[in-house]
């Protein structure tokens, strides 16, 4: 959508609900908020939305959804991720602007999303205080932070690499750094970085994607590699607890931990995604529960009816995040899951339409073209 | 979900005799053991069970059937088989023989079919089962049938003799086709008068076997010559590699996985015949009449839109494709009334609202599409102004393209030559170099809309021939 003359009252309700969500995000330590307090704000940020973006609000009108008609933020419609591939959802143009791009699925021949991020002072807030909760354990321990992804400016379009950069600036001891670039990870430096870490007995905060970490597994077996992070150390790994290129998060953690000489308490896996701004832990190994801030919240939907599910019952994860002011709110994903006591299991993505008979997408026609 | 079983997956002579089938499977004990059973769920939730047979077992059944092979091209003649045959498929789709029953339920809880749907696909796939249309076929692709029972004078060349027959055995693979695709398949080969090694398809794993069954009942014989069990098609046990090894030819239906399979584990000796994924498409001419769209609506909906004859893209020449989809509509409306549809999976679900969201959300701002379905997800247009040839393998789902000229779509389908089963097309304007389009792309049948879904019995199935390809010629040049 293209930014739209919408007036120095909308703006003065942006600009306030924007300063508003950025210090009570600051300010969280790990407290629980209320249904209402996330309400109201869900409610205001909806209202936003609703007027900045004309797909999306005759999205809601089309679904009998409008500010002020909804019963609470329950009501509020979702985006599937898929809207992500044909709209740019922005409520303001930002002069710091960024532009996320999803890694792209088999599905469709347009494959990649888009997320706008018009306000990245939201990201950024929403990121660091639950990233120092759950992964950092408070402010125990400063680490250094050593991260296996590229830096954002390699390609100019990752979420996940902003974000650890930013974690990097805002958390890591003197000798924090990426060890990726275009050429890929250097495996040495990450190494050497890891060795002073263990002499100076610093702790070391590793943060990967699972299919970086299982690479780097393979290669301390073969180097037969050992090293002793001193204590504090954490490892956190991203994306492929199930259903990604046939990986095995366990096994490989079974494998690295001892390498590493981490005990599986010194395991975070992170759940993120380019459409959302705010994150979800769950430390150890085996499929961890995912937490996250009180400002995402998630609910799990019948697939046909996208009727709440009861706790304990698996369906598809809609996520609501209060970070998103800039784009939507609502995302309804292509994941399945479910919530129990402990906090979301997180069951993988869904994988798509499935061939039927001889008969495939057109993208997999291709595909199985080129192939053959 | 209902912990159901579809029943006997298999049928596999020469096992028989070391117990019933079901016993153990028919499996000498000295070698059943836990790990001895092939078993997942259809997407519904029944069970689907069948033997693991061992290399020596696998052996076993392809000798039997071998044997029976040879000794009924001695005692049984074309006509006894085709008689045979045609008379048990024929059971298949009679809803007031035990059989016919017995089908409709391997489709309704096997696939989650409505009775309807499973009656009528039955009813769509015995027309091709019938006598007269196997007589057709195979009158058509190689004259005269007693070709196939003896050396007959070859017209052609005076004093020259020939005789056409299919090696003794020959390994079919089926990975979730059609229903029916592994019966006519088997038939077609016990045409040739050869002994058929099948390994069905998980979604549609019964009717073989219990064809065999019917089979068996008219003549023991010809249904030994037929042994069919079931795998999951990402399995390779010793009855893939022994099945390779023994057939003359495999032949290879459906799934890019199982072509990938046999040509690698097939021996490059033994013939491999593929048909493989492919897609459906229509085209409406800019004469086309309104009532076109309830036409392709049929054809979407016949055998739930899996097989590769069901368009699952529409393209429109000077229409509105958002108008059309309000016509196409009220047609798929219609056959959900006439043939319920079965429930979705979860996957399917997800899948459809993700499609729906994107045709949704690139139209919002112009206007330039309209998803049209109920809220049930139980069927689905997506109408685009814009032409495109974007589609998924979903349930009852049918994209819609404006395109300005049959030659816009020769660019756009340009890229998919090879892979277009057929064309169905409304309208007249133009209609010669629509079929010239279609030659040039290896589309092996353009037709009208309404017939995409029925192929007559002599169609050249991926523009080849059917039972042609299994034979062996052999003249005779009688000595002076």
């Amino acid at each position: 959508m293209s930014a739209t003359p919408l007036g120095a009252d909308f703006s003065n309700r942006l600009a306030a609900l924007r300063v508003e969500l950025v210090e009570q995000f600051r300010a969280w330590r790990g407290e629980k908020w209320s249904d209402a307090r996330f309400d109201e704000l869900a409610r205001r940020t909806f209202a936003l939305q609703f007027e900045a973006s004309v797909p999306y609000r005759k999205y809601c009108v089309s679904r009998g959804a409008e500010p002020g008609r909804i019963r609470d933020w329950r009501d509020i419609p979702p985006v599937p991720t898929a809207a992500f591939r044909r709209v740019d959802f922005r409520t303001s143009q930002g002069a710091d602007e960024l532009v996320f791009l999803t890694s792209g699925t088999t599905r469709g021949l347009q494959a990649r999303g888009r997320h706008v991020v018009p306000f990245p002072e939201l990201y950024r807030a929403s990121l660091r205080e639950p990233f120092c909760q759950f992964v950092l354990g408070g402010r125990q321990v400063e680490p250094v932070l050593l991260s296996l992804v590229p830096p954002f400016a390699t390609t100019g379009d990752s979420s996940l690499g902003w974000m650890l950069d930013d974690l990097i600036q805002a958390f890591g001891a003197p000798g924090s750094k990426s060890v990726a670039g275009e050429n890929g990870i250097d495996w040495q430096a990450l190494e050497a970085a890891c060795r002073s870490a263990e002499e100076e007995e610093i702790p070391v905060c590793l943060m990967g994607t699972t299919v970086a970490l299982s690479g780097w597994t393979n290669r301390l077996e073969q180097e037969r590699m050992l090293f002793s992070l001193p204590s504090g150390s954490v490892l956190m790994d991203t994306g492929g607890v199930k259903g990604d290129s046939g990986l095995d998060r366990d096994e490989m953690l079974g494998r690295l931990l001892p390498v590493l000489s981490l005990e599986t308490g010194q395991v975070v896996n992170e759940f993120g995604m380019t459409e959302l701004l705010s994150q979800l832990y769950g430390r150890g190994t085996d499929n961890p529960p995912l937490n996250g801030p009180p400002w995402l919240r998630t609910r799990v939907l019948d697939p046909v009816s996208l009727e709440p599910r009861p706790d304990g019952s698996e369906g598809i994860l809609c996520h609501f995040d209060l970070a998103n002011v800039g784009s939507v709110i609502g995302v309804l994903t292509d994941d399945l899951g479910r919530i129990e006591n402990e906090g979301l299991m997180w069951l993988g993505r869904s994988p798509g339409a499935p061939p039927r008979g001889c008969s495939l997408a057109t993208a997999e026609l291709l595909a199985v073209q080129d192939n053959g | 979900m209902a912990d159901r079983s579809l029943g006997p997956m298999w049928h596999l002579p020469g096992l028989e005799r070391a117990g019933e089938p079901g016993e153990a499977a028919g499996v000498d004990t000295s070698e059943a053991s836990a790990g001895e059973w092939h078993v997942t769920r259809t997407a519904t939730g029944s069970v689907v069970q069948a033997p693991r047979l061992s290399d020596r077992q696998a052996r076993a059944v392809a000798a039997f059937v071998r044997s029976a092979a040879l000794e009924a091209r001695s005692v049984r003649t074309h006509a006894d088989v085709l008689r045979a045959i045609s008379g048990a498929a024929k059971r298949l789709a009679d809803p007031s023989d035990a059989v016919g029953r017995e089908a409709e339920r391997l489709l309704s809880s096997g696939l989650g079919w409505s009775r309807e749907a499973a009656r009528e696909s039955l009813a769509g796939m015995s027309r091709e089962w019938a006598d007269d249309a196997l007589s057709a076929l195979v009158e058509a692709e190689i004259g005269d049938p007693a070709l196939l029972d003896r050396f007959i004078p070859d017209p052609t060349r005076g004093g020259r003799r020939r005789m056409a027959v299919g090696p003794p055995l020959v390994f079919q693979i089926h990975a979730g086709n059609v229903p029916g695709v592994p019966v006519t398949g088997a038939m077609l080969a016990l045409l040739a008068r050869s002994g058929v090694l099948a390994k069905t398809g998980t979604d549609e794993p019964g009717l073989l076997p219990l064809f065999a069954r019917a089979l068996g009942e008219a003549d023991p014989l010809l249904a030994s010559c037929l042994a069919a069990t079931w795998w999951p098609g990402e399995d390779l046990p010793p009855a893939f590699e022994r099945w390779g090894k023994e057939a003359g030819k495999a032949i290879v239906y459906g799934g890019e996985a199982a072509v990938r399979a046999a040509r690698q584990h097939i021996p490059p000796e033994v013939e491999v015949i593929v048909y493989g994924p492919k897609v459906g498409v229509s085209v409406f001419l800019p004469d086309a009449p309104d009532a076109a769209a309830g036409l392709l609506a049929r054809d979407v909906c016949a055998y739930e839109q899996r097989g590769c004859v069901s368009p699952r893209i529409a393209f429109v020449i000077g229409a509105d494709p958002v108008d059309l989809a309000d016509l196409i509509a009220v047609g798929m409306e219609k056959e959900a009334g006439r043939v319920r549809p079965p429930p979705l999976s979860e996957t399917e679900a997800v899948a459809l609202r993700s499609a729906r969201a994107e045709c949704e959300f690139a139209g919002l701002e112009d206007g330039s599409t309209r998803v049209s379905g109920p809220v049930d997800l139980t069927w689905t247009i997506l109408a685009h102004r814009d032409a495109g040839v974007e589609s998924e393998a979903l349930p009852r789902a049918v994209w819609v393209y404006g395109i300005p000229s049959i030659e816009a779509l020769a660019t756009l389908l340009g890229p998919f030559e090879g892979r277009i089963q057929s064309i169905g097309y409304a309208g007249h304007e133009r209609e010669e170099d629509l079929a010239q389009l279609a030659a040039r792309l290896g589309v092996s049948r353009i037709c009208a809309l309404g017939d995409m879904a029925w192929p007559p019995p002599d169609w050249r199935h991926e523009g080849r021939h059917r039972l042609l390809p299994l034979l062996t010629w052999t003249d005779w040049e009688p000595a002076s």
